[in-house]
């Protein structure tokens, strides 16, 4: 089912109103700039607290109010029963409501709502920075793995110490940090290579299928530590020790891994055109959806913002083949596009904010 | 501010005590017993004159030498490292330890400024280095600190003729699994034991 209702006030743009959600096709019709995205990033917030479009998160509340406020009853059809969530965020703190009681760690509802969005930044999963790369696995593996996030913050926090160390040559304490930051460090990569290898089982059939070229691609995770083996590592950081202690920071680890599409030896991004990148994003994204589905056996709710429009149709028929099953979805169009409406569906157009009913 | 909204702020410092509390303790000493008010007073101030941290060990005590490190039935070969003197509270309580402790009074947290000479590790080594310890026992709590510090002591020691070892972790016992985080569970399994009876 999803979420059946919504009720909002002070998120960005959007006007104070109580939304009928209550079925598996949600469009949003409108001009650019009228509050479609806004729209699908308050369904991303009310399933992760936290927004796919910034890390500042007081820039969602509306410009002239003092907090933004969220409520919404969703319905996950492998459940007996709905649950509620709220959300409540002012410029000092978030409040985080599941079922009427206060969630402290925002760990505690990644998994009750998961949703994966399709975006015009997704772009950079395949031709940004590294940290965008890493940001993609870490999300794809966080959705169905909460001891991951233990692992990241672990991790994070042990870098964090040792980059300090390093820093402040304090020489003595770096073999204990170095020791754990293999041992934080290990199992995130384990997982990244693990979740890149259920990718690779279905990642170029789709390419070839979806772009009508079998170009043989694979991904391929690139480890800044390159040996295999805890103590293979250790030694492979003592070396660069001198180095490390030389610039001040920790130069290898999870926190500076990647990955690459590859043709062959050579990689991909050297070839492809803007619109063959588009594809391997939505790919990496479809993907994502499934590797939940099969790893918790529940169905995502899909946000899909604008994304195919840049596909020609022909693509964007062969698209929707492989396009995964979903909880719900919302939609957004333009104003042009053709919207085939049913009884599972419920369009509403969006203009400067609001949002009305299309019957 | 007045007395008693000073004495707010002050009880409200203390650890698990928020604004409310303090104000109902505030109040509560303010209605009460004025005899029990000055006992009380009395008492903590002289905590901190009477109480200091034993020669040995670091553990608090009323003496020079704390009980534990002046007892002679204790068995001399097993020292057990913990973070806080609660700590020897607790493993006490269960009597199952006969050996000695030594309190680090905290962890290592290099972004707080918490390094070795804070922790007084050279005074670990020396003690060991002057007694018959056959076995050291890292107590430090299963936390990443803890274990940090664990790895270190372990690391000075690395070439003493002496056992290390570090305490279990993972399933409490008399709990459920089901009421577990995953990360203890994770750790109870990496951390699974031969089960055999003890005559095999």
């Amino acid at each position: 089912m999803g979420f059946s209702s919504v009720t909002l006030c002070s998120f960005r743009n959007l006007k104070e109103q109580t939304l009928d959600l209550s079925r598996k096709n949600i469009y949003l019709v409108g001009n650019n700039g009228q509050g479609k995205t806004n729209f699908l990033e308050m369904i991303y917030y009310l399933c992760y607290a936290a927004s796919f479009r910034t890390k500042n998160e007081k820039i969602l509340i509306k410009n002239d109010a003092e907090y933004l406020n969220i409520s919404a009853k969703f319905h996950h059809s492998n459940d007996k029963i709905s649950s509620s969530i709220k959300l409540y965020q002012d410029k000092h703190q978030k409040k985080i409501k599941l079922n009427g009681k206060l969630v402290r760690d925002r760990k505690d509802i990644i998994s009750n709502f998961p949703c994966v969005v399709f975006c015009h930044n997704d772009l950079y999963f395949v031709n940004g920075s590294p940290e965008k790369k890493r940001i993609y696995l870490d999300q794809c593996i966080s959705l169905n793995d909460s001891i991951f996030i233990t692992y990241l913050r672990n991790y994070k926090k042990i870098l964090k110490e040792r980059n300090m160390l390093l820093k402040n040559k304090k020489i003595e304490l770096l073999d204990v940090y170095t020791h754990q930051l293999i041992e934080t460090g290990y199992p995130i990569q384990e997982k990244r290579r693990e979740l890149i290898q259920f990718l690779n089982e279905k990642f170029d059939t789709i390419y070839s299928e979806i772009s009508g070229i079998s170009e043989n691609l694979k991904i391929v995770y690139n480890s800044s530590w390159k040996k295999s083996g805890k103590s293979k590592i250790l030694e492979d950081i003592w070396q660069k020790k001198i180095k490390e202690i030389q610039y001040g920071i920790t130069l290898t680890g999870p926190h500076r891994d990647s990955f690459s599409i590859m043709m062959g030896s050579n990689d991909y991004l050297n070839f492809a055109s803007t619109g063959q990148l588009r594809i391997i994003s939505l790919i990496l994204r479809i993907l994502q959806s499934e590797y939940y589905q099969i790893s918790t056996g529940r169905l995502p709710v899909l946000l899909v913002d604008d994304v195919l429009l840049e596909l020609d149709s022909e693509k964007r028929e062969r698209m929707m083949k492989f396009f995964p099953r979903y909880e719900q979805i919302f939609y957004t169009f333009l104003p042009d596009d053709m919207i085939t409406s049913s009884e599972n569906s419920i369009t509403y157009r969006v203009n400067n904010g609001l949002l009305e009913k299309i019957e | 501010m007045n007395t008693l909204e000073n004495l707010i702020s002050l009880l409200s410092r203390l650890p698990g005590v928020g604004k409310k509390s303090a104000s109902r303790m505030a109040y509560s000493f303010l209605k009460g017993d004025e005899e029990y008010n000055l006992k009380l007073g009395q008492s903590i101030m002289e905590l901190k004159q009477r109480i200091h941290k034993c020669h040995i060990c670091g553990n608090f005590t009323e003496n020079d030498i704390c009980d534990i490190c002046a007892a002679t039935d204790r068995d001399i070969t097993f020292l057990c490292v913990v973070e806080e003197s609660q700590d020897v509270q607790m493993i006490e309580s269960t009597g199952d330890f006969k050996g000695f402790y030594h309190v680090l009074h905290g962890v290592l947290s290099p972004l707080d400024g918490v390094g070795p000479t804070e922790l007084g590790f050279d005074k670990l080594v020396d003690r060991i280095d002057h007694s018959s310890v056959k076995e050291l026992i890292l107590a430090t709590n299963p936390t990443l600190e803890g274990d940090s510090t664990a790895l270190y002591i372990r690391h000075i020691l690395k070439d003493h003729d002496l056992v290390i070892t570090r305490i279990a972790s993972g399933l409490p016992v008399g709990g459920d699994m089901e009421y577990a985080d995953k990360m203890s569970i994770s750790r109870a399994l990496k951390g699974r034991m031969k089960f055999s009876s003890d005559d095999e």
